[in-house]
């Protein structure tokens, strides 16, 4: 059963690059690096002291095309550290857990990485393009071009080197009406938190980086050159009905039915009941949310969006989606 | 190489990052802007035609080559830093990609200087160019290597700079850490551009005997 669940969720995910391996370290030594050759490293800041003996379970980054059935064929992480020695995989893979708890979850559409990476500005184009016409009069003067073009190049990565990523990451929280588990899923472009149970990165084979502290080994940060990265995990599923919103302060709220028809509800305040469909027009809900879902049931979708100037504000805010989300009486808006 | 050939070579090494600030909806992907800004240097200057530098200097041509690919390079390479690469692996990278740049450069332009007749520098650089990217591809259509393996033929197929310039633009290629292959580019470069010194030594000497 849980291979079957692993290839559907391989199916329609990506691969797993979170598992897990026993380690034992005996200090001094500053940091634990595990080298996963092309796949990435795994690197948990110590510093570890004279004589300190530690039995540690760490994240690798590792690729296990046949899940963690497939785990056991794949040679163990490497360390240059004559203080650290790798005893084997766990025998506890969240990753499986998770597949077991919540595996419908995983073929539901997710949210899109918002913003962009960084891009070049007029300044260093203007720059490039003025140094690139000099360079072209100046070709008969070999020494003096060479020296022009590596000024402009060296204020060109200056400049480049300024232009912060539009970075957004989202985060979904979906489940199932009734039951006590949610997946939360975040997407986020270059790095992101590591999340505890599974994480995926695309393009896949992409080298990853999982970035640990000693005080808190079981959180830390995932990192790669190129490429989006999500991570989910298991968490309690909000506490979140028709007749009271005990879960957060949403900014915008849907509803679809069994038919298919969306509706609009608009904020749904902490502590109250949802409020009835909207009859005029409202913003409908975003095209990657609502497309590929299971037909023959009613969703509730909700977003939480920043306050405008707030730090959070560069993320692209929270969803909700339940299934089986039973509107109260009188909310349908029929 | 002739004015015209280096403006247009330099228009296209800045091609990415200009129609990206063109159109902000535009994203060519999450490769390598370093590389993209290399890709029509490695593509255009090395090429073997008459009048590739003739009448200049090799060093002079190679000289101006290299100076004109600096700033679109160093503008990608920023870029790539603002994107998070790595500040070494990108070092490398840039040092491996320019070195080659200047050596296939400086062979083409010894070989167009001495007599673009002899056939030895294009012979060389159709088979170290399009000759082993062809059979690359070619080979990867046939069931002769592991499925999934992602490893592009080895040290063999990163003697040709383009081979090796598609592992470095691909998205994460940066970050592959192929040193083995860095070297061998290099290696097929420096041995190219001596092959071609040694045979204009010979055909100036048969030239004055």
């Amino acid at each position: 059963m849980s291979a079957f669940l692993l290839a559907l969720a391989l199916l329609v995910g990506g691969d797993n690059r979170l598992w897990f391996v026993d380690l034992e370290v005996r200090g001094p030594c500053p940091e634990v690096r595990l080298d996963c050759g092309q796949d990435g490293e795994t690197c948990l800041a110590g510093p570890f002291a004279e004589g300190e003996q530690r039995r540690l379970r760490l994240p690798v980054p590792m690729r296990s095309p046949l899940g963690p059935a497939g785990l056991q064929a794949l040679p163990l992480p490497r360390s240059d550290s004559l203080h650290v020695r790798v005893l084997g995989w766990s025998p506890q893979q969240p990753a499986e857990g998770l597949l077991r708890a919540l595996p419908g979850a995983f073929a539901r559409p997710r949210p899109p990485v918002l913003g962009g990476a960084a891009r070049a500005g007029w300044s260093e184009l203007a720059l490039v393009l003025v140094a690139g016409g000099l360079l072209l009069a100046l070709r008969r003067r070999p020494w003096l071009a060479l020296a022009l073009g590596a000024g402009a190049g060296a204020l060109a990565l200056v400049l480049a080197r300024g232009r912060v990523e539009s970075q957004r990451s989202a985060v979904l929280i979906d489940w199932t009406a009734g039951e006590t588990v949610a997946l939360r899923l975040e997407t986020g472009r270059g790095e992101l938190s590591l999340p505890r149970e599974w994480l995926e990165v695309s393009p896949e084979g992409a080298r990853l980086e999982l970035l640990l502290s000693l005080s808190a080994p079981d959180r830390g940060q995932a990192r790669t050159s190129a490429g989006i990265l999500v991570g989910l995990e298991s968490v309690p599923a909000p506490a979140l009905s028709a007749a009271r919103n005990d879960a957060e302060a949403l900014s915008e709220a849907w509803t679809r039915d069994a038919a298919g028809a969306w509706r609009v509800h608009g904020p749904w305040l902490l502590g109250e009941a949802l409020g009835p469909a909207k009859p005029e027009d409202g913003p409908p809900p975003p095209g990657w949310a609502t497309g590929s879902l299971p037909p023959g049931r009613s969703i509730l979708l909700a977003h939480e969006a920043p306050a405008s100037g707030s730090p959070e504000r560069s993320k692209g805010g929270r969803w909700l989606r339940c299934l089986d989300f039973v509107p109260a009486r009188g909310t349908a808006g029929d | 190489m002739a004015a015209r050939w280096l403006a247009a070579t330099f228009l296209a090494s800045i091609l990415v990052p200009l129609l990206e600030a063109l159109f902000p909806g535009m994203d060519a992907g999450a490769g390598s802007r370093a590389a993209l800004a290399l890709g029509p240097w490695l593509l255009l200057a090395p090429l073997p035609r008459a009048g590739n530098g003739a009448g200049e200097r090799s060093l002079d041509a190679v000289l101006v080559t290299g100076a004109l690919s600096l700033p679109a390079l160093l503008l990608g390479a920023g870029l790539d830093l603002a994107r998070g690469a790595s500040p070494r692996e990108l070092l490398e990278a840039c040092g491996v990609g320019w070195s080659v740049l200047l050596l296939w450069c400086a062979a083409a332009s010894r070989w167009a200087a001495t007599g673009p007749r002899r056939g030895v520098f294009p012979l060389l650089w159709f088979l170290l160019f399009p000759g082993l990217a062809v059979l690359d591809t070619a080979l990867d259509w046939v069931p002769r290597r592991t499925p999934g393996n992602g490893e592009k033929g080895g040290l063999f197929y990163a003697l040709d700079p383009w081979i090796w310039w598609h592992r470095w633009a691909r998205a994460g290629g940066l970050s592959s850490g192929a040193r083995a292959e860095d070297l061998a580019v290099v290696l097929g470069a420096l041995l190219g551009f001596l092959l071609v010194v040694a045979l204009a030594r010979r055909a100036r000497a048969e030239r004055f005997a």
